[in-house]
C-alpha cells in the first residue's frame, strides 16, 4: 500500500466542494481450504484451495445536507464524475484522536497457511474424528485464513493504518442420526486445537439424537461457553446504540441491577485473544474496553462518538464494501480464573450439562422469553446420568443474567456476527422441555 | 460487454496447463454494479458498489484449485494461472491482451426515488400511515467465462431488489423492473403485512392449506429445488439413483429454465460457460433430471450441466436453480379456495429450511387469513408449515391455472447468496400441520 492511499482522492472531493468526506481501503489476501466427503456412494473426499486477492475503497462524502457512498475494486482513483449527492442529514465524521496503548499482534508477521499446512490440518481432523467414533465422518470442513491492510483518511486530518489477520473454521461431523457443526474464529489458523475439536466433535455427536428431557425440567445447569454465547449474543445487540436509560428499561433494572453479584459484561475492540482486534474502528475512532454489566449492575452502552461522551470506537466496518454501523466487538463475560469449569459441574447434585446449542432459536426481549435448542448430558451427582440428545432451554431474556449462580474460568469466543465470548457458567432458574 | 480481451489467446492459455479432457480449466471474468436507496433518514442515501476481478479454476479428479483477484490484466490473469496450474505451467507467455473497457455512466437513482413514491402514495390511498424503512437497490452484472475449448456468450443480469422493515417485521422482494404495477404490489404486501401485525398465528392443527403464487414459489424452490440438488442428494446417496423415484404428487410437473426468466435475468449458459437446459425436474412428481453442475457432471454420465452457479469470483461454482416454472392446473385459484371448508390462505412465505438428512421440513409465512368456503376471514399473524418433506409434497392436491412472476428472493446455501426466479400458480394442500 502506498504511503497515503485516498490522499489524492480526499484532496479531489474537497476541491470539489465537498465539505466532509473519508476515504477507506482495505486490500487482503485469503487462502481457503475445503474438504468435503464425496458422498453418494461416491467415496473419498474432494479438496479445494481457494486463493483470493482482494482490494478495494470506498468513499463517503457530503456537502450541507447531502451526501453519497461509492465503493470499487481496486486502488482509491479520483473519478470524472461522482455520485450525485442525496438529501438525507449531514455527514459527521470524526476527528482524529490519538491511537495509544496498541500494539500490533504477534499473529500479523507469522507467514501465512502454506497450503500442504492447510490441507494436512483438515485431513488430521478428519482422520481423528474417524478413528475416535467408528461410524463417525467429518463431513466438511472449510478452513480460511487471511492478512489484510486498513487505510483511513478523513477531512478533518484524521489518518489510520492497521495491518490485521483473521482465520475461520467450519466443520461439520456426521454419525448415524446425529450432525455436529463447530464454528471457530481466531486471528491464526495455526491457533486452532485440532485434537479438542476432534474430541469436541466426538461428544457432541455422542449426545445428538439420543435422550430425552421428559417432562419440564428446572434446576441447577452448566452451560458450556458455547451455550453462553449463544445466549449472550441476542443480550449484547440490546446494548447497541441505545442509552442507559433504554438498556435498563429493556433488560428490567430492579434496584440497580440486571444480573447476579457474580456477572461481568464486557466489549472489548483490542482484546488480547480477539480475532476481531482493532487500533481503530470503522471510522478511525480508537478501540477500548466498555464495562456494559459490572458485577450485576448497569454499565455503559454501545454508543457511537456522536452520542457518547466518552469516544471509544464502535463502529464495525467489515470491508471496504461496507459502511461502518454501530456494533459489539467482542462481547463476553468476565471470566472467573480460580474457577475450573469441571468443579462447575462436579457440583451438580442433580442437574444438566449443556454442551452446545443450535440454529433454530427465538429470543423476544421485550415479550420476556426465550428458547434455544441445546444438547448435553443429564447430571447426578457430578456425574453424567444420560445423553440429552433433542432439548429446548426456555426462560426469560431479562432474568438471564441474574440466573448466573457460578462462573468458571474457559473463556471462548465464537463468531456471531460480533464475536461474542462466555466461559463455562452454571445457572438456576432456566427450564428444559423436550423439542418435538 | 465489459472486456477487450484476445478470447482465443486466453483459451490458448488456459489449454497450456492440461488438455486432459478429464481436467476442467476455465477462466471466469465479471463487473458488478449495485445501485442503493437507503430508507429515509439514513445517510448517505445514496450507495454504489462497482466490482470486477475474475478467477481461474482448475479441476482434477477430486482436487480444485481456484485464484481470484479484484482486477483485470493480462499480467496479473497469467500469474493467477501459474498460481492454479502451480508445477504444471510451462512457457506462460506473452500476457494475452485483457482489460476491462471504462464502466457505463452512473446510473440515475430517481427511479428508485419516484418508485418509493409510488409505494408511500399508494399505502396512504389505503388509508394507512406508519414508520416505513424502505430500500430499493438495483443489481447489475456482466459475466464472461472462457474455457480450454470454448469462449462462452457474454451473459447479463439487471433486476431490483427491495428490503423493508416496519414494526419489528421485515419483508423483501426481487422485482425485473420498477414500474407501477410493481409498486402496487409492494404497498398490497406492507399493508397485509402491517395489518396482520397484531393477530394470532393458528392454533397448531392439521389444516387445509392454499398458498397464493408467491408462497408457493417458495415452497417449491426450498422443498423440491434445494433437494434435487446434487451435492444435496449426494449427502444420503447416488446422486442419480434419485432419478425415477416419485418425490410428490402428480401435480408437480416443475421445471427449471434459465432461457425463459424475466428480461434482465435470461440466461443462455450457466456461471461455467454451459449452455442451459430447459430441465425438468418432477415430471407428475417423478424425478426426471436433478440440478448439476460440471464437476458433478464429469463424475456421472446420468448427470447432465448447467446448473453451476456462483455469488461471485471468489466462489467455486454450485449446483442451484434460477427460475423454476410449475405447469398451471385447470382450475382458477378462487375456485381452489371455494373447495376449502375450513382452512388457511397464505400469499406470501418469508423462508423455508429444509433438513435434507431427515427430510423434516419447515416453511415460514409472515402473515396469512383463515379461509372458510372461498372467503378470506380473520386475519392470522406468522405462522409455519411443519412436516416430512416427502408427505408434504404428496399433499399437493392441485395447482391453479393463473401463473406468475413471483417467489423471487435471495436464497443462501453454502456461504453463497444467490438470486433465483419463479413462475408458478398457486397450490392447495390438504391436510397439512400449521401453527404458530
Amino acid at each position: 500500500m502506498t504511503a497515503d492511499p485516498g490522499r489524492e482522492v480526499l484532496d479531489q472531493l474537497l476541491a470539489r466542494g465537498f465539505t466532509a468526506a473519508e476515504v477507506y481501503a482495505k486490500r487482503g489476501r485469503s487462502r481457503r481450504f475445503e474438504l468435503t466427503h464425496g458422498g453418494g456412494g461416491l467415496d473419498g473426499w474432494w479438496e479445494a484451495t481457494l486463493s483470493a486477492e482482494e482490494a478495494g475503497w470506498s468513499v463517503r462524502a457530503g456537502r450541507g445536507a447531502a451526501s453519497f457512498f461509492f465503493a470499487a475494486t481496486g486502488a482509491p482513483e479520483a473519478l470524472g464524475r461522482w455520485p450525485e449527492p442525496f438529501e438525507s442529514g449531514a455527514l459527521e465524521l470524526p476527528a482524529p484522536a490519538a491511537i495509544e496503548g496498541w500494539t500490533e499482534p504477534a499473529e500479523v508477521a507469522e507467514p501465512p497457511l502454506g497450503e500442504d499446512e492447510g490441507r494436512r490440518i483438515l485431513r488430521l481432523l478428519a482422520r481423528e474424528v474417524e478413528r475416535r467414533l467408528p461410524g463417525a465422518r467429518l463431513h466438511s470442513a472449510a478452513l480460511e485464513d487471511g492478512a489484510s491492510e486498513v487505510s483511513l483518511v478523513n477531512h478533518r486530518g484524521l489518518g489510520a493504518r492497521h495491518r490485521g489477520r483473521f482465520a475461520a473454521l467450519r466443520l461439520e461431523a456426521r454419525a448415524p442420526l446425529a450432525v455436529a457443526t463447530i464454528v471457530l474464529a481466531e486471528r491464526s489458523a495455526r491457533r486452532f486445537p485440532t485434537a479438542a475439536l476432534a474430541d469436541r466433535l466426538i461428544d457432541l455427536l455422542a449426545v445428538r439424537g439420543r435422550g430425552s428431557v421428559g417432562s419440564a425440567a428446572g434446576g441447577d445447569m452448566v452451560l458450556a461457553p458455547e451455550v453462553g454465547a449463544r445466549l449472550l449474543a441476542p443480550l449484547a445487540a440490546a446494548f447497541v446504540d441505545r442509552s442507559r436509560e433504554e438498556v435498563a428499561a429493556l433488560l428490567g433494572e430492579r434496584d440497580g441491577r440486571v444480573g447476579s453479584a457474580e456477572v461481568s459484561v464486557i466489549d472489548d475492540g483490542r482484546h488480547p485473544r480477539g480475532a476481531l482486534a482493532a487500533p481503530f474502528d470503522g471510522e478511525g475512532v480508537p478501540t477500548g474496553e466498555r464495562v456494559l454489566v459490572d458485577g450485576g449492575r448497569l454499565g455503559t452502552t454501545i454508543l457511537p462518538w456522536q452520542r457518547a461522551g466518552t469516544a471509544i470506537g464502535c463502529r464495525a466496518r467489515a470491508g471496504w464494501r461496507d459502511l461502518p454501523r454501530v456494533a459489539p466487538s467482542h462481547v463476553f463475560v468476565a471470566p472467573c480464573e480460580e474457577v475450573a469449569p469441571a468443579s462447575l459441574v462436579e457440583d451438580l447434585a442433580d442437574g444438566y450439562y449443556l454442551l452446545d446449542a443450535g440454529d433454530g432459536g427465538s429470543y423476544d426481549l421485550a415479550a420476556g422469553r426465550f428458547s434455544l435448542p441445546v444438547w448435553g448430558f443429564r447430571i447426578a451427582a457430578g456425574r453424567p446420568l444420560h445423553p440429552l440428545g433433542r432439548a429446548r432451554l426456555v426462560g426469560d431474556p431479562r432474568r438471564l443474567l441474574h440466573a448466573v449462580c457460578g462462573v468458571a474460568r474457559d473463556l471462548r469466543f465464537i463468531p456471531l456476527g460480533a464475536m461474542i465470548g462466555a466461559p463455562s457458567l452454571r445457572m438456576r432458574g432456566l427450564t428444559l422441555h423436550d423439542d418435538d | 460487454m465489459f472486456l477487450d480481451a484476445d478470447t482465443g489467446a486466453l483459451a490458448r492459455c488456459l489449454a497450456q496447463v492440461s488438455e486432459d479432457p478429464a481436467v476442467l480449466v476455465e477462466a471466469f471474468f465479471e463487473r458488478t454494479e449495485q445501485v442503493s436507496l437507503a430508507p429515509h433518514g439514513e445517510s448517505p442515501p445514496l450507495r454504489v458498489w462497482r466490482e470486477e476481478g475474475f478467477s481461474v479454476r482448475l479441476v482434477s479428479r477430486d482436487e480444485t484449485w481456484m485464484v481470484s483477484r479484484d482486477s483485470i490484466d493480462g499480467s496479473s490473469f497469467l500469474e493467477a494461472l501459474r498460481k492454479t496450474a502451480r508445477r504444471m505451467a510451462q512457457g506462460l507467455r506473452p500476457p494475452p491482451r485483457l482489460r476491462s473497457v471504462p464502466p457505463p455512466e452512473l446510473p440515475d437513482a430517481d427511479l428508485a426515488r419516484a418508485f418509493t413514491a409510488q409505494v408511500e402514495r399508494r399505502l396512504r390511498e389505503l388509508h394507512l400511515a406508519f414508520p416505513l424503512r424502505l430500500e430499493v437497490q438495483r443489481h447489475r452484472r456482466w459475466i464472461q467465462i472462457v474455457g480450454r475449448e470454448f469462449v462462452g456468450e457474454p451473459e447479463r443480469e439487471d433486476f431490483w431488489s427491495l428490503r423493508a422493515s416496519l414494526e419489528g417485521a421485515s419483508w423483501g422482494v426481487l422485482l425485473p423492473e420498477l414500474a407501477h404495477p410493481g409498486a402496487v404490489g409492494v404497498a398490497s404486501s406492507l399493508a397485509a403485512l402491517f395489518r396482520s401485525r397484531g393477530a394470532s398465528p393458528p392454533s397448531p392443527r392439521r389444516s387445509d392449506l392454499l398458498l397464493g403464487s408467491s408462497a408457493a414459489a417458495v415452497l417449491l424452490h426450498e422443498a423440491v429445488a434445494h433437494a434435487l440438488e446434487v451435492d444435496t442428494l449426494a449427502l444420503t446417496g447416488e446422486p442419480s439413483a434419485a432419478i425415477g423415484h416419485r418425490v410428490g404428487s402428480d401435480v408437480l410437473d416443475l421445471l427449471d429454465d434459465p432461457t425463459s426468466g424475466p428480461p434482465g435475468l435470461r440466461r443462455r449458459t450457466d456461471d461455467e460457460g454451459v449452455p442451459v437446459l430447459r430441465r425438468w425436474l418432477l415430471r407428475r412428481g417423478v424425478v426426471e433430471q436433478p440440478l448439476a453442475d460440471r464437476t458433478w457432471a464429469l463424475r456421472s454420465q446420468a448427470l447432465d450441466p448447467g446448473a453451476g452457479r456462483r455469488q461471485s469470483r471468489h466462489w467455486p461454482p454450485v449446483p442451484r436453480s434460477l427460475h423454476l416454472e410449475l405447469l398451471p392446473g385447470g382450475d382458477a385459484l378462487v375456485d381452489l379456495a371455494a373447495t376449502v371448508a375450513d382452512g388457511v390462505y397464505a400469499a406470501e412465505a418469508s423462508h423455508g429450511f429444509l433438513d435434507p438428512i431427515t427430510g423434516s421440513f419447515e416453511l415460514r409465512f409472515p402473515y396469512g387469513r383463515r379461509l372458510r368456503r372461498g372467503k378470506l376471514e380473520e386475519r392470522l399473524g406468522a405462522f409455519h408449515l411443519r412436516g416430512a418433506v416427502g408427505d408434504l409434497l404428496a399433499r399437493i392436491d392441485s395447482a391453479g391455472c393463473e401463473v406468475a412472476l413471483a417467489g423471487a428472493g435471495w436464497c443462501a446455501k453454502g456461504g453463497q447468496r444467490l438470486p433465483v426466479w419463479s413462475t408458478t400458480p398457486g397450490l392447495l394442500l390438504h391436510g397439512v400441520e400449521v401453527g404458530g
